[in-house]
């Protein structure tokens, strides 16, 4: 992509972003969001953060499920998981995965 | 409140905006390895560093950069519109949010309500929230969330160009890159405390597998609605039988 088209298209993103952070605060508290909407939207970011993780941790880069190739990756994954759950800590879990990631790389290689 | 010169800044004040940093501090371990890992991302882009470190200031969000300079990739260019899209569905979190601080920031004038508003992320809204919704400091809460906001903003740029920068000095074995999927493995995971969410995360974790062959990385719009469903779906049937 040209680095106009780039610019171009994060403006985009960076104005609808901004219109949303700013939407009820530009309206005040008057309106209130449906029970529903407020429902739908408290499951977005699970949703679409899961399916932005699962892919990584067991699709190789050419779309195979749970290859040799993605088997440290997928072991690393499960390890972020508990350790997550258990430490709630992000630095926990990005030390813990990426450790797990370099043991089984080593010993699976 | 007294007059202060129109920029002055009260002692409360001070200490509310000192406060919000030092809470906003302890979440840094875990940006900055983002910020570091997204710059790699945006170095993967092909774009000159200069443009793909503007989106750490025109959209500032992390997931939404990392979602859309990875669909950016040189090797499997997405169509615009459809990064768009993604985007901004991943972003629209964000309407929540502004639901949630609007009541706290409605006596703010709007230059105020601007700048907070641009700076709102997952992690300060959630250090800050406690504190305006607390109501000790009603009038000059909103001072802790600026506070907060400010620190993450400075360390997100910093993080953010030095990834970009360092990113060919680091050998892809070190698995740097796992930090970002470990992040968002950090957030979701401890979030899951109930049924609906556990089936949201599930349902769209599997589609996005099943689906991710979708032309242009389409599938994680199924993957997030399906989950989004399957929630919903969840929390009525397990309100229904109970109830």
């Amino acid at each position: 992509m040209s680095s106009l088209g780039a610019l171009l298209l994060f403006a985009c993103i960076g104005a609808g972003t901004f219109a949303m952070r700013f939407s009820f605060v530009a309206l005040m508290s008057r309106l209130k969001l449906p029970a529903w909407s407020a429902e739908v939207l408290s499951f977005v970011p699970t949703a679409v953060l899961s399916a932005l993780i699962l892919p990584q941790l067991v699709l190789a880069p050419d779309g195979s499920f749970l290859s040799a190739q993605t088997h440290p990756t997928a072991l690393a994954g499960i390890a972020a998981i508990v350790a997550a759950l258990l430490s709630r800590n992000v630095l926990v879990t990005i030390v813990i995965g990426i450790a797990t990631l370099w043991v089984s790389q080593a010993v699976l290689a | 409140m007294g007059f202060t010169g129109g920029v002055g800044v009260t002692t409360d004040e001070r200490n509310e905006l000192i406060m919000g940093m030092r809470d906003c501090a302890a979440l840094l371990p875990g940006t900055v390895p983002f910020g570091l890992a997204l710059g790699t991302v945006a170095a993967q882009s092909g774009l000159p560093a200069l443009v793909s470190h503007s989106s750490s200031y025109v959209i500032f969000a992390g997931s939404a950069q990392l979602i859309t300079l990875s669909m950016m990739n040189l090797e499997s260019l997405a169509p615009p519109m459809l990064i768009l899209i993604t985007a901004l569905v991943l972003n629209l979190r964000h309407v929540l949010y502004s639901a949630s601080l609007a009541p706290h920031l409605k006596h703010l004038g709007w230059r105020w309500k601007v700048l907070l508003s641009y700076l709102t992320t997952d992690e300060t809204y959630a250090v800050s929230i406690q504190r305006l919704q607390a109501g000790n400091t009603p009038r000059i809460a909103h001072w802790h969330f600026l506070g907060a906001n400010l620190l993450l903003w400075a360390s997100w740029q910093t993080s953010t160009l030095l990834g970009l920068f360092i990113s060919g000095a680091i050998p892809a074995s070190w698995g740097l890159g796992f930090a970002v999927p470990a992040t968002f493995i950090a957030i979701v995971f401890p979030a899951l405390k109930d049924k609906p969410m556990m089936a949201a995360a599930l349902v769209g974790g599997v589609i996005a597998v099943l689906c991710a062959g979708l032309p242009f990385k389409s599938g994680i719009l199924v993957a997030a609605a399906a989950g989004i469903a399957a929630g919903m779906l969840t929390k009525h049937l397990v309100t229904n039988t109970t109830a």
